[in-house]
């Protein structure tokens, strides 16, 4: 029963804003459709903790993570009409940020081997990456992760979505989502035991 | 997931949500400076630029597929309708898990099953027959034309005038009145058929400046019944009713258009002539009442031919004529009824230039201007007894200059229990024009709108025939149970000129007016009587933000009914009344536990309640005595400082047989707060006392005899918790007997710094504030009609 019920709780995280608000998100929407970026802003408020947070620990760097959102964000505001369903909203803006972070992450471990072209790509990219104040433990949990894992990870236990919300965050089957899920479960318990 | 991992999960969590505490959002992600940041690139050059790096994005993401495509059994990226797909998946069981009396439409086939349950079970109720004629056939707009007058803007000032604006209830959110006054210009709707613009500066030279009339015709009126004025954008709304007469006596619908010939409409009725001629053929009917059953059969009468049908409608043409004739009373004629807002641009305010029209279906209920954005109201009513056409008809429809649309159904809210009519709300945004104005209708209906910055709530008093058999000793006798009448609240999300249906909730009892809503603090507060005539008492209830009840004080006042309501932040003040006026005092802040802290019984009652500071209300009303009302206005100042003990401080009668339109409707308040001014419009009957002594029987009786009224605007101030009576207004040359003040009284005043202005159907005078010498006076054509009289929401209509 246990079992259930905290199953339950990190589902229902992710819709726990219920009716009265669902409301307000899908007005904001359908007003940032038509270019309103005030209601974007009041919309972008409602996640910001959640995208950062995230961010932070898929880049695992606070410089990383903040031009992450603020580009995710960015783009967000150029293709949202391109977004159908308003509800859809948060996994959407997840799955640009989560994009995003993989930009960054390819562009980082392609750094090493080749010259980038681009000023402003390097620009980005010399900033050192710090680490992450106050939680240089949970650094070194999810360094034994690869990303996908740890953007899994994130969603799932942060911010409460179910395998097959992520499925649609991360493109990839709910089946997929809960092998790696559970597989990174596994490798992070080993580690939290050490 | 299993256990193991359940743990694992929650260790994570809890270490991971440290994080937040030791790591707070930085200021360059704040809302702020995000959408400042939105905003800049909302520059079309550098949207632009950041599209090209859009494309650079898709195509990592795509790379991102690749890693995870080959397993992935079906890609939703960059297909909306595959992310739509999921995505409803995703939230399927937020939408169905809505509140339970309120929910979307499914599809159009759920709303017309709905009517045609409706229909079915009306026309049992009834005896009325099933009208099926070709309904709504005429959407258009209607014909009036801006006609210029005077001179161009000749006398254009400074705006740093102090001038009157509309009393309203929310502050900041302007509501719709026949008049409107933006310190330079007036803009008017006088008698309905015309609105007006005035140059008011300099006042002894207030010229009209321009005209929009609204054209009568008697198979389609408009009329304006109010307007708001946004910088160059005046915005007029109107009731446009569409007429069919359909006459029992003869042998074919009239078609009452003057405007056109029977055989011109003969193609656009066919089937009202199918069924009438059907109709008639199957016996007598010489009124509409006795038709009933006859009726019947013709829903499925076959089409009558053409020459029929051009006979017929000659012969409807030459009917015309005397339709409204007592003897050739309509046999049941269809209305349709809309609610047109017109913007114009009034740059110059000479020629006024229509550049927007949206017609939404059903009867206006009112408007409000929050910014540039408007949300317009308006209630229609799904004629049953249109049976054939009930699929034409059961959808409102929104027309955006001239174009028509059917709301669709997932903008659709169905009640639990649908009367067959409809709340229609329609948002737009003034400063986005070309963006289509977004509809929301529920489907139930509404009566009464309150509205704040972000919501707009709309009530609906439900009617529950709610019979009890009773057991008298034996017999068994049907009685109506007593709480049989409910209001339902149904809260929208507003913003940018865009509506969202939001929650619905339910009070037991009747409201009075809109004051009887509040929002504060995010709890929705309401006041309403319930129970029957003799045996009322009212309620406050306090609801959350998902329209629960979480607080109430019930049974207020016994036998008597709420006259007046108003809410300011933690405290509440009912009137009630029966024969004294009981003015409670109630203390709202908490919200699960409201309590009455004081009252004060006093002779008369206010019905409109009015703050004037933190610890002075000022109540308008009804004069009385202890044992019930007598003539004259009474105008209460209350000192509320404390709660626990209400006292009238002052009061002010206005004596004689007179009656107030702010006491009912406080957009007719003036309110000058910068002198703390007040002004209402008074109606004084007056009577003439005669002696008669034509009488056969040599009598001669002596009597009083209505003889007009006298007209005046009475402003007072309020100074040293004193009400100081300061002038009363009246027009020239207006004798009590004129037939022009009969629906010519003052039904409005304002202001331009000190110049007064009263307007009445007849005329606009300015006055001096500070000798009450009239400045000028611009006569008003008087409306060539004798059919309908001036009310409070425009005019209405008299067949």
């Amino acid at each position: 029963m246990q079992h259930f019920a905290l199953y339950f709780t990190l589902k229902v995280r992710g819709q726990e804003r219920g009716t009265a608000m669902d409301a307000k998100a899908n007005l904001l929407v359908r007003r940032a459709c038509s270019n309103d970026a005030e209601a974007f802003g009041e919309l972008y408020e409602r996640y910001s903790k959640d995208l950062y947070r995230f961010a932070c620990y898929v880049l695992g760097s606070q410089q990383l993570a903040q031009d992450a959102v603020q580009d995710a964000v960015c783009a967000a505001f150029i293709q949202i009409s391109s977004l159908r369903k308003e509800e859809a909203f948060k996994a959407w803006l997840f799955k640009i940020l989560s994009n995003i972070c993989n930009k960054y992450i390819s562009e980082k471990s392609r750094q090493r081997n080749t010259v980038p072209l681009d000023a402003e790509l390097e620009e980005t990219l010399e900033a050192p990456p710090s680490t992450l104040n106050a939680t240089f433990e949970m650094e070194e949990i999810f360094s034994c992760l690869a990303n996908d894992e740890r953007e899994i990870v994130i969603l799932s236990v942060l911010q409460g979505y179910n395998s097959s919300e992520i499925s649609t965050i991360l493109d990839c089957p709910a089946g997929t989502v809960r092998s790696k899920l559970s597989r990174a479960l596994k490798r992070m318990r080993a580690e939290l035991e050490k | 997931m299993k256990k193991r991992d359940i743990e694992t999960a929650s260790r994570i969590k809890i270490k991971l949500e440290d994080f937040e505490a030791k790591n707070p959002l930085p200021s360059e992600l704040s809302k702020e400076s995000i959408t400042e940041k939105l905003k800049q690139q909302s520059v079309p050059v550098k949207k632009k630029a950041k599209i090209i790096e859009m494309k650079r994005l898709t195509s990592i993401a795509a790379a991102v597929i690749i890693i995870f495509g080959a397993v992935t059994a079906f890609s939703l990226f960059g297909g909306s309708s595959g992310l739509k797909l999921a995505i409803d998946n995703l939230n399927g069981k937020t939408a169905a898990a809505q509140n339970a009396d309120i929910s979307t439409a499914k599809n159009n086939k759920q709303i017309l099953d709905i009517f045609k349950k409706l229909s079915t079970a009306a026309a049992k109720q009834s005896n009325r027959y099933t009208f099926n004629s070709a309904l709504g056939a005429e959407k258009g707009t209607a014909d009036y034309t801006p006609t210029a007058q005077g001179d161009t803007a000749a006398n254009e000032t400074s705006n740093n005038n102090t001038y009157g604006e509309t009393n309203v209830q929310v502050k900041g959110i302007d509501e719709p009145d026949v008049m409107k006054n933006d310190g330079n210009y007036l803009y008017t709707v006088t008698n309905g058929n015309q609105v007006n613009i005035y140059s008011l500066l300099p006042a002894d030279n207030m010229k009209l400046v321009s005209t929009i009339k609204f054209a009568e015709h008697v198979s389609k009126s408009e009329y304006a019944n109010s307007l708001f004025v946004k910088g160059d954008l005046l915005v007029v709304f109107s009731d446009v009713n569409t007429y069919k007469v359909f006459k029992e006596t003869t042998t074919a619908p009239a078609e009452t258009n003057p405007d056109s010939t029977g055989t011109a409409e003969t193609p656009a009725v066919p089937d009202d002539t199918a069924t009438d001629a059907a109709g008639s053929t199957q016996g007598s009917q010489s009124s509409p009442g006795s038709a009933g059953s006859a009726r019947t059969g013709a829903d499925t009468a076959e089409p009558a031919t053409a020459a029929d049908t051009t006979d017929a409608a000659n012969t409807a043409a030459n009917d015309t004529k005397s339709v409204y004739g007592y003897n050739n009373y309509p046999g049941y004629y269809y209305s349709k009824s809309e609610s047109v807002c017109t913007i114009y641009d009034i740059s110059d305010r000479a020629a006024p230039k229509e550049i927007k029209k949206i017609s939404q279906d059903g009867s206006f209920i009112s408007a409000r201007l929050i910014n540039s954005e408007i949300y317009i109201l308006s209630s229609y009513y799904v004629d049953l007894y249109a049976k054939n056409y009930l699929e034409d008809i059961c959808f409102p429809a929104v027309a955006v200059d001239g174009k028509s649309q059917n709301i669709s159904a997932a903008d659709i809210s169905i009640t639990k229990n649908p009367d067959p009519s409809y709340l229609v709300v329609c948002g737009l945004n003034l400063d986005d024009l070309n963006t289509e104005p977004d509809t929301k209708a529920v489907l139930g209906g509404g009566s009464e709108a309150y509205c704040t910055a972000d919501s707009l709530f709309a009530s609906r008093t439900v009617y529950a025939y709610n019979e009890q058999p009773r057991d008298w000793g034996g017999d068994v006798t049907v009685v109506s149970s007593n709480d049989s009448y409910s209001t339902e609240i149904y809260q929208f999300a507003i913003g940018g000129g865009k509506v969202e249906f939001e929650n619905s909730g339910k009070v037991a009892g009747q409201i009075l007016n809109q004051f009887s809503m509040d929002q504060y603090n995010g709890y929705f507060r309401i006041a309403t009587t319930q129970g029957d005539w003799g045996n009322t008492s009212s309620n406050v209830f306090i609801l959350n933000d998902k329209l629960d009840v979480v607080g109430k004080i019930e049974k207020i006042a016994p036998k008597e009914q709420i006259f007046a309501v108003r809410f300011t932040g933690d405290t509440g003040y009912v009137v009630t009344y029966e024969q004294t006026d009981p003015l409670f005092v109630l203390d709202l802040s908490d919200p699960t536990a409201p309590k009455i802290t004081g009252q004060l019984k006093l002779p008369g009652f206010s019905s409109y309640l009015q703050p004037v500071t933190d610890t002075l209300l000022l109540g308008i009303g009804q004069n009385g005595d202890t044992d019930g009302t007598t003539q004259g206005i009474k105008i209460s100042l209350f000192d509320v400082s404390d709660p626990a003990n209400p006292k009238e401080i002052d009061k002010y009668i206005i004596k004689g047989d007179c009656y107030t339109e702010a006491a009912n409707n406080h957009k007719a308040l003036m309110t000058y707060p910068e002198k703390v001014l007040f002004g209402i419009p008074v109606v004084k009957y007056d009577y003439q006392t005669y002696t008669d002594s034509s009488s056969s029987s040599g009598s001669v009786s002596t009597g009083v005899a209505f003889d007009g009224i006298v007209s005046t605007f009475d402003t007072f101030t309020v100074q040293n918790s004193k009400i100081v009576p300061v002038r009363s207004y009246k027009e020239p040359d207006v004798k009590s007997s004129d037939a022009s003040t009969y629906y010519g009284g003052i039904s409005r005043g304002t202001y331009v710094n000190d110049t007064l202005y009263t307007l009445s159907g007849a005329a606009l005078t300015s006055f001096s504030m500070d000798t009450g010498s009239v400045l000028g006076t611009l006569k008003i054509d008087q409306p060539l009609y004798n059919y309908y009289f001036y009310g409070l929401r425009g005019p209405m209509v008299m067949y």
